[in-house]
């Protein structure tokens, strides 16, 4: 005999404990949830023939998620494991200040556990320094020579001679186009790139605080 | 349920010394750890809860822990007391035999086995 549910059941028993560590950081919740699933692995094995009953047996004995997670979050600091933490202004300001007054932004986002690691690193990033900094900086790159044109001609003795010109203004008109294009669009792309970027923190905000509702009801 | 509350009140203060004590011959994997509290009854009641309980151990330097591949099949992570471990081993056991004696004192419990 054999379970013809097992994999079910117990994939659906990981997520619901997935989902009920859910207040737990990635780390922690990755090694409890990795072991537990280990552990669920090892003791199938020793059933051999499994039936549907003994999988479900199994699960029983390892726990009612919601029980490991409180488990799990009875030794969290304090203000992690009162729980009921929503959206609050530290999150706000983040949001706020990141694209306005980058460093203090950017602490913000750091000091709150509403955003993983990676989107910290993604909001710290690609929001540029803010707004102060690339309307500062970004007008320096137009200096650069590749960009700078410089046209010499006129006349010498008298005697006109072929204008020329370097860097964008000497290159054939549709390579001009293309790499004015190209900077337009890299000009505009730089200048939405922090609101790009607050846009997606904010959606992954809203999913953290939902996912904790689920997890504490 | 008092009298479940209490089994659980009285199981939160020890449960991890009794799991730092099965470390102390060798370093052994979850699995393990859990058919060894199995054995003795009431010590654990949902074997799932001994890995939020190791996660924390390992997070405050009590045990550490290694993959070991297995004869068989998937790695896995072996626990190892750490000297700070064995250090929390040593002290509980003191302060355990001194607790056991005064509660023991006061019930007729102890003493000598009839």
């Amino acid at each position: 005999m054999t379970a013809p549910h097992g994999d079910r059941l117990v994939a659906d028993y990981l997520a619901r404990l997935n989902l009920a560590l859910a207040r737990m950081p990635a780390d922690r919740r990755e090694e409890i949830a990795g072991e537990i699933a280990s552990h669920i692995a090892d003791e199938r094995a020793a059933l051999g023939d499994e039936t549907d009953t003994d999988v479900l047996n199994l699960l029983d004995r390892v726990g009612d998620p919601a029980e490991i997670a409180s488990a799990a979050e009875a030794d969290l600091p304090v203000s992690s494991a009162a729980g009921d933490r929503q959206i609050g202004a530290v999150e706000i300001l983040a949001l706020v200040l990141t694209p306005i007054i980058w460093p203090v932004g950017v602490i913000l986002l750091w000091l709150s556990p509403a955003w993983s690691a990676r989107d910290k690193v993604i909001g710290t990033v690609l929001s540029l320094g803010g707004y102060p900094v690339i309307l500062f900086l970004g007008p320096l790159l137009f200096l650069s020579p590749a960009l700078m044109s410089t046209c010499s001609g006129g006349s010498v003795d008298g005697r006109p001679i072929q204008e020329t010109c370097s860097g964008i203004m000497g290159l054939p008109v549709w390579e001009h186009v293309i790499i004015s294009v190209a900077i337009t669009l890299g000009v505009l792309l730089v200048l939405a790139l922090p609101v790009l970027v607050g846009i997606y923190l904010g959606v992954r905000l809203r999913r953290w605080a939902s996912v904790r509702q689920v997890a504490t009801s | 349920m008092p009298i479940d509350g209490l089994a659980t009140q009285l199981r939160k203060g020890v449960i991890e010394f009794c799991v730092l004590a099965l470390l102390r011959d060798r370093p052994r994997y979850g699995g393990e750890l859990v058919h060894l509290m199995r054995e003795r009854q009431g010590l654990l009641v949902s074997e799932g809860t001994i890995y939020p309980l190791l996660s924390r151990m390992r997070a405050e330097g009590l045990v550490e822990t290694e993959w070991s591949e297995t004869s068989g099949g998937h790695p896995r992570r072996y626990y190892r007391l750490s000297r700070s471990g064995q250090k929390a081993v040593t002290d509980f056991r003191a302060e355990w035999a001194t607790f056991r004696a005064a509660v023991d004192s006061i019930f007729g419990t102890g003493g000598a086995e009839r």
